[in-house]
Formats: structure tokens, sequence, C-alpha cells
């Protein structure tokens, strides 16, 4: 039996229709209520939980494999684990945004950069060889520029059409984001005949 | 709040009742096969000075440092092997010496989601002995002590880090070391196609993030190498295998990276089906020593106690 972590919300949606797809059988978790632990009839255990927590859950060995945005493990601090598939799903990407004046304007001190992801933006304007102040925000980070708390901003680019409605846009790509098939590394070694049928599912249903 | 008189920092680790003793008697039992096989015990200093492990790549910055009344930097134990190392070194000899320890050694942890700075180290290094000769009585000192343990399920993976560099020196990509790392399939795929590799080369990349398993893994790859290098890893393996007298709890894992920069040959990881980490890792250095100026093979490995600990108590869950 392996015992599987999927991110609630869009990525639980996404990865278990590839899998109904690839003829696993996923009608309890489609039809599902409150449950957070369900057990299909393939053998599989599946736990719902957010993304954060889908990497402790698998650092800990509590479930073998996860299901979990690239965004995700880019921020966390652990990265023990294999990182199998690049499901191609769910894409977007980080991005460094602000007014279009940002990219012809001299700064005489420090740049401002408000983030969720203080991590992604550090190593971002390492790579630069930039020394930025990092300001860290828990949601609407697009206010940051508007309410003149920082310069820029470093977050997730789905379709822009938040930044547009604020007068901002993309100045420059950080990374490419999309969901990966995480697995740990203990697991992998005990299970690996039902870890690579699902991985085979998965790779067919690309 | 006077919370100090309650709580320990979020940095250590305490073991009560029978942790404790369970601790104290997994290294008793270890301790008598190493003492058997004429392995001498060392106590190691506590704090070592930092620029030991210059030019060695160990991440300074999971040391926990202080500044000595000379104004050196000094960090808490980070490692056993180096400073075995120095002190062979200092013994100005060539002959074999057997050594071995327990103890804790302190990394930090940028946040302590359960886990601990402190980390119990009980384990061997085998100096000065080359070649299969070492690597034969090492890989039996493991398969014996992984077995007193009693613990079900266990697993003892080779690997081989001379494979693992030529490898990387062929293909000279930093990208390839972490798609290796993190047995990442779908960008091996991507790896070798941009860079328009292929043949027999292609094959072995694209077989490779699936290349851990029983012997038949090892056959395989016999099957699919074709540089007499890395034939030449592979076979050292091979031959490790076949002379193995006991080849039960063996396995490989081609795609295993060292996990120290100094590995040279065979490496070990050992593992419980009740432990989401390894409870041993080890492995051969012969180069370790140009560090100190001298030439002296080597080989060693250390089980991580907390984690044969945590197989222990989950064990007792499910058997009990």
């Amino acid at each position: 039996m392996i015992k599987i972590a999927i991110t609630k919300g869009r990525i639980e949606k996404q990865v278990c229709k590839l899998l109904a797809a690839q003829g696993f059988d996923m009608d309890p978790i489609i039809n599902k209520d409150r449950e957070l632990l369900i057990e299909t009839k393939d053998g599989i255990q599946m736990i719902f939980a957010k993304a954060n927590d889908v990497l402790t859950f698998l650092e800990h060995g509590i479930v073998d494999v996860g299901f979990v945005g690239k965004d995700t493990m880019m921020e966390a601090d652990f990265d023990d684990y294999y990182e199998m598939l690049d499901l191609d799903i769910g894409k977007c990407c980080f991005a460094l945004c602000a007014y279009p004046e940002y990219k012809t304007k001299t700064f005489h001190r420090r740049k401002k950069i408000a983030s969720k992801y203080t991590k992604v933006t550090k190593d971002f304007f390492a790579r630069k060889q930039e020394d930025v102040e990092i300001i860290k925000l828990e949601g609407s980070v697009e206010l940051g520029p508007v309410v003149g708390l920082s310069d820029a901003i470093v977050d997730i680019v789905e379709t822009g059409s938040t930044l547009k409605a604020n007068g901002l846009e993309v100045i420059e790509k950080v990374e490419d984001i999309s969901t990966r098939m995480i697995v740990n590394k203990v697991s992998l070694k005990y299970k690996k005949d039902e870890i690579f049928k699902l991985i085979d599912a998965l790779k067919k249903g690309e | 709040m006077e919370e100090f008189k309650y709580q320990i920092p979020e940095e250590s680790i305490d073991s009560a009742g029978l942790d404790a003793r369970l601790l104290r008697s997994i290294e008793e039992s270890l301790r008598n096969i190493f003492n058997h096989h004429g392995y001498e015990e060392l106590m190691l200093p506590t704090f070592e000075y930092i620029n030991l492990y210059n030019g060695l790549e160990v991440d300074e910055s999971s040391m926990f440092q202080f500044t000595n009344y000379e104004g050196k930097r000094i960090a808490l134990r980070t490692d056993f092997t180096v400073p075995i190392a120095r002190l062979y070194n200092n013994a100005n000899t060539s002959s074999v010496r057997r050594y071995s320890y327990f103890g804790k050694v302190f990394h930090t942890q940028k946040r302590h989601k359960g886990r601990s700075s402190e980390i119990f180290q009980g384990g061997m290094e085998l100096i000065g002995l080359k070649g299969l000769e070492g690597d034969l009585e090492c890989l039996s000192l493991i398969q014996e002590t992984m077995k007193t343990l009693k613990l079900h399920d266990l697993k003892l993976e080779l690997g081989s880090a001379k494979f693992y560099k030529r490898l990387t020196s062929i293909l000279g990509n930093r990208k390839l070391v972490e798609i290796m790392t993190k047995k990442q399939i779908s960008e091996m795929e991507k790896f070798v196609k941009d860079h328009g590799i292929e043949g027999e080369m292609k094959d072995l990349l694209l077989y490779l993030p699936q290349a851990f398993g029983d012997v038949s893994v090892l056959y395989k790859m016999k099957t699919l190498v074709t540089d007499e290098r890395l034939k030449e890893a592979v076979n050292e393996l091979e031959e490790l295998y076949l002379k193995a007298e006991d080849k039960e709890m063996i396995s490989f894992d081609f795609c295993m990276v060292p996990s120290q920069s100094y590995y040279t040959g065979v490496m070990f990881n050992g593992y419980s089906y009740y432990s989401a980490h390894p409870i041993l890792s080890g492995g051969r250095y012969d180069h370790l020593f140009n560090y100190f100026n001298s030439h002296v093979p080597s080989i060693g490995f250390c089980f991580h106690m907390n984690e044969v600990l945590n197989a222990y108590t989950k064990e007792d869950e499910i058997y009990d």
C-alpha cells in the first residue's frame, strides 16, 4: 500500500483527473465530503493537506509520495526527497513585478521588495548580485507598490490580471512553476514497483 | 514567564526513560562488536577549529560557531571522520588502524519541524586498508552490526562514488548533479534532449533514475556501460558483492550521490522500513588524507542512532 499526500484545491483536482484518466479508482475522492483521509480500491491511501504540510508529512515518512507545487518546494527549507516527475500542470511562474518606471528608474538607496516568498526573492537577487531589502507580506502582495511600501514585488503570476488592474507589470521572470511528484527517499527503496506504477501512469497521461 | 524552567531550547534533544535505556543498549551491542574486531574506541574533542574543514566542502553555515580566547573560530563537533583522520595523521604511522566512536555531532537547523540539532552517532573508521580487503571488512562489520539490532526489513544499499565522479566529469554539467540527487525523471529526459545525447549514453542516463534495487540492476548496468572507467566502477561493486559472505540485505543504487565530497569508492546507505531516513551511512575515502599531505586509503560508516531508535519505536507499535 502506498500513502499519498496531495495539496488541497487545484492541484488535488488536476492530479485526481490525471489518475482517473489512467484507470485509477478516484470515485471516493470525487464523492468525498469533509474527510481528510481516504482509501481507494487500488490500495492507495490519500490525505489532503496544505502545500507546506505535504512536505512535512513526506519528511516524517507519514506519506511515501507527495504532489506539490514547485513554488512551495523552492520556499521550503527541506529538500531531501526525490523529485521524480514534473507533471506539467498548474503551470505559472515567479516574477519580479512593479510599475513600468521601475525599469528606468535610478535608485539611490536599497530597493525594497515585498513578497510572500522571501527565500525565493533572496536567492533571485543573490543570482543577480544585487542587495535589496525584503519585506514579507502574507497576501495581496500587489499592495506593496500600490501603497508605497515597496518598489517592486516577487510573486506568482498566472494570468497577470491582478497586476494589470493595478497598473503593475512583469519586469523579469524569476522561475517557472509547475506541479511535481515527490517521493520519500526511504519509501522509494521499499516500494519501487508500486511507485513506478504510479509514475508510468502519470507519464502516459501527459 | 520563566519558560526556561520548563522548556528546553529548540536545538536540543533529551532522552528519558525507555528511549535512554534503548539508546544505551543499542550502543552497548554495537560497542561489543567493534571491540570484538579490535576497534579501539576514541573520545574526540567537542570543539574543533573551523579551519580544520577548509577545503573539504563542509557546510560552515550548519556549524555552531564560537570565537575562542585566541580570537580563532571554533565550532561544536560537526563530524567524526575528519577529527579521526587528523588523529591518525598526528600519530605519524602508516600501519592499519581501527577506530570506533560514539557521541553527538551538532548541526544547526533552520526550523525545528521535528528535527534536532543534536545528532547521536556511533561508527567506525578503518584507516590504511585499501581496496577490496578494506571494503569487505567494512561491509561485513556493517552487516554484523545491522543484524545485532534485530530490526525487521533492513536494507543495505551500495553505491559508487567512482561511478558518480566519472559520469559527472564526462558530462561536466552542474545540472546533472541535481537531477541525480533528486532522481528527476522529467528533467533527465529534458537534459538528454537539450544536449543531444544519443546512443549508449542516452540509454544509460534515462535508466539512471530507476537504477536501484537488487543485483539484477547491477547486471543491467553492465550491459549499459561502455566507458572503461565506469565499467571499472561497476565491476568493483560486483566483485565486492560476489565476495561478500552474506548477500541477503544487499541492494544497489547507481544514482547515489556522495553525501561527502571526499568519498572515492563504495558508498553505503542502511535503511529500516520503519524509519523515514537512513539509519546508517558511510563510504570509502581514499583522498581525504591528501588534505593532510599523506596518502592513506580509508573507509568507515556510522549509525544515525536516533533513526535506529525511531525504527525501534515504530516496530514496537506494530509488532506488540
